[in-house]
């Protein structure tokens, strides 16, 4: 493993009487692309909510980058603008805004200027939007021309997979270090599957670092350099695709058998 | 190919909008106003009440009709959007001119006055309800706190009414700010039952703190403003012709209007009114995307409540007295009825739906004690049939860069005709 970028250690959340998660340790490096994989209701969505602060923790720490960053101590906003940014399983886009504003509002943590700047509309302000549409239009056309066309619709109107990319693209769109992608195939028929693939691949080629829950194995074995399986909260097995399915106490009917299952995590 | 097309439609849109015959985008423009402004004076001047009340329900078909005319109505928003500064030079003109052309009539001056007054309040709902999502249903907290700050300053330490206006601004600000913390922790619905709670809270202590307030006496002698040696409460002299004195504060509310209306677009459309457009669409979205929920609300309750902080001490010194009876649950549910009926989020419609809901309680006076009856039944209507107000907001689009999109996917097709052949090859 290259040097680490996020280190999780003995994390626990308890949700009323439930145990999320339970001492949960994992470690991401830098330019990895870690999968996170469970049962629906295993903690997968949890970890993700945890590390971005949408929730707090009970007890442990979770530590991001160099200099490190406690990001229990974060809020929110502030994790986005230290370089980790998220998808999430059921689609949260802003559905009546413009693929191209979603995309925008992406970049919050990157734009500067006040709202008196933004009420006199300075020459810096005028050319910090240019340059800011500029940049969203190139990440937008990182899909080839799927979202590109519709930049001026709303995001609303887009087909299901391209929610999914607009998704991505949102949270690129901060200049992250770590992009956790929460199921990133659910819902795509298998020649989607391929192509969010190759985009995984090609956000990881750029540099950034990808930790991903997934239920679609044949995801997770393309693009995974390590395998985390997780269960009850808790870390049953690590290491590559094959020993983790070589692992007796993860075995892939299992994983099949909560495929079926519809998800449903704590939050959204 | 959807792409070509789409690149074609562009071109098109954009040499359609090169195309467009100015003189006739102006007669379109001026006609709309004019018309707008004469629907205005007409209804204020119908002396029957059944004649008005006929007038109101023609207004009303009219409303109708321009929804299912299509094409008018595009012809109509073309122009607008074809030429905005045009409109907007009409529109002043036309406002300049309203106390001209009724200079004999101070009553509808006075009406003018108070719209405008009411417009720049309901933009400062705007900002916070429309923009940002934040239900505030205890505005009248701010146009208190404009109007008792700005009024109290005058009288006791003699400050130039001008200072006054934005202190009040300030002050009301203040207010929003402080309303803003505790309305952080909760969202939709029970925001407004703490904003609610809120604004009970405060025109209680109005009536109480009498040292600050003057209790339910109110304050009484304001001054009025005055530039140089004319004195607002004096005629308006401009040589050739002498408009009564109303028309003093008309044209200070209007320009305030106007102002008002300005920096909502502005806000609207910079980096803070997409932050706000996430934060309500759909806030945990908007925090993992970089978005500090946190003062953007703050801003939003602030920047709001300074509007109606202005407002209020507009009002406060054309009318010459206030007290806690200005302020009251009613008065928030009217500047919130203004918002939510013109359209939260669409200046033009917040601003139809102040001058619309100043005009219709002071014609049909005789029937005050019935105004919430008719506010519930209209908006009990519109929630119906017209969930987003008379004017639903519009989609804030781009038109910075298309032959930057043009380019891009050009290329994004050209990738998909390489794409085609190596797959056709192998």
């Amino acid at each position: 493993m290259t040097r680490p970028l996020l280190r999780i250690e003995q994390i626990t959340k308890t949700f009323g009487g439930i145990r999320a998660l339970s001492e949960l340790s994992l470690t991401v490096g830098e330019n990895e692309i870690v999968a996170i994989i469970g049962p629906n209701g295993s903690g997968k969505t949890t970890l993700f909510n945890l590390i971005v602060h949408l929730y707090d923790r009970d007890s442990g720490s979770i530590v991001f980058g160099e200099p490190p960053a406690d990001l229990t101590r974060l809020a929110t906003h502030a994790i986005n603008a230290v370089g980790v940014a998220r998808t999430f399983q059921t689609l949260r886009l802003f559905a009546n805004l413009t693929v191209v504003e979603n995309v925008l509002v992406g970049m919050s943590a990157r734009l500067r200027g006040g709202i008196i700047e933004a009420v006199i509309n300075t020459r810096r302000t005028r050319r910090e939007e240019v340059e800011a549409e500029e940049k969203a239009l190139e990440l937008l056309s990182m899909f080839g021309h799927r979202l590109i066309s519709m930049y001026n619709e709303p995001a609303a109107s887009l087909s299901y997979a391209n929610r999914r990319r607009l998704e991505i693209a949102r949270a690129l769109a901060s200049e992250p270090k770590l992009l956790l992608l929460d199921e990133p195939a659910a819902g795509m028929n298998p020649s989607e599957t391929r192509e969010i693939m190759d985009d995984i691949r090609a956000i990881h080629e750029r540099g950034c670092t990808v930790l991903l829950i997934e239920h679609d194995m044949g995801l997770v074995e393309g693009l995974a350099q390590r395998v985390i399986a997780i269960d009850h909260g808790a870390k049953i097995a690590e290491g590559s695709y094959r020993e983790v399915c070589a692992n007796p106490q993860v075995s892939r009917p299992i994983w099949g058998a909560a495929l079926t299952d519809e998800a449903n995590s704590p939050i959204e | 190919m959807p792409e070509t097309d789409f690149i074609s439609a562009q071109l098109a849109d954009n040499s359609a909008a090169d195309r467009r015959n100015i003189l006739y985008d102006s007669i379109i423009i001026g006609a709309v106003l004019i018309a707008l402004g004469a629907l205005f004076v007409i209804g204020m001047s119908v002396e029957r009440l059944a004649i008005f009340a006929g007038f109101v329900a023609g207004i009303a078909a009219l409303g109708v009709f321009y929804a299912r005319a299509t094409k008018l109505r595009h012809v109509i928003i073309g122009a607008f959007s074809a030429h905005p500064t045009l409109a907007v030079v009409l529109l002043v003109v036309l406002l300049a001119a309203y106390p001209l052309a009724l200079s004999r009539d101070p009553y509808l001056i006075h009406i003018g006055a108070l719209a405008a007054i009411y417009v720049v309040m309901a933009l400062g709902l705007n900002i916070t309800l429309g923009y940002a999502g934040l239900l505030d249903i205890g505005f009248a907290v701010y146009y208190g706190a404009g109007a008792y700050a700005s009024a109290q300053l005058a009288i006791h330490f003699g400050t130039s009414v001008w200072f006054g206006l934005l202190a009040g601004g300030l002050s009301a600000s203040f207010f929003g700010y402080l309303v803003a913390w505790p309305a952080l922790r909760v969202h939709d619905h029970y925001l407004g039952l703490v904003t609610l709670g809120y604004g009970l809270m405060m025109n209680l202590l109005a009536r109480n703190l009498y040292f600050l307030t003057n209790g339910t006496d109110g304050v009484i002698n304001i001054p009025a403003p005055s530039i140089g040696s004319h004195i607002f409460t004096e005629p308006l002299n401009l040589g050739w012709i002498t408009l009564p004195f109303q028309a003093n504060f008309y044209y200070v509310a209007v320009s305030l209007a106007l102002l008002t209306a300005f920096i909502n677009y502005r806000l609207g459309q910079s980096k803070l009114g997409r932050a706000w457009d996430a934060i309500r669409e759909d806030e945990i979205a908007a925090r993992c995307s970089g978005v500090d929920a946190r003062s953007v609300k703050i801003l939003a309750f602030s920047c709001g409540a300074f509007f109606g902080g202005i407002g209020g001490a507009t009002y406060a010194h054309m009318i010459g007295y206030i007290s806690p009876e200005n302020f009251t649950f009613i008065e928030s549910i009217t500047i919130l009825v203004m918002v939510v009926l013109g359209g939260a989020g669409n200046i033009i419609g917040v601003t139809i739906g102040a001058v619309a809901l100043v005009a219709l309680p002071e014609r049909f006076r005789e029937f005050d004690h019935l105004r919430l009856l008719f506010f519930g039944g209209a908006l009990v209507l519109l929630m119906i049939n017209r969930p987003e107000g008379l004017f639903p907001r519009r989609r804030r689009r781009r038109k910075l860069q298309p032959d930057k999109v043009a380019a891009l996917l050009a290329q994004a097709s050209n990738e998909l005709v390489k794409a085609t052949e190596i797959a056709a090859r192998s």
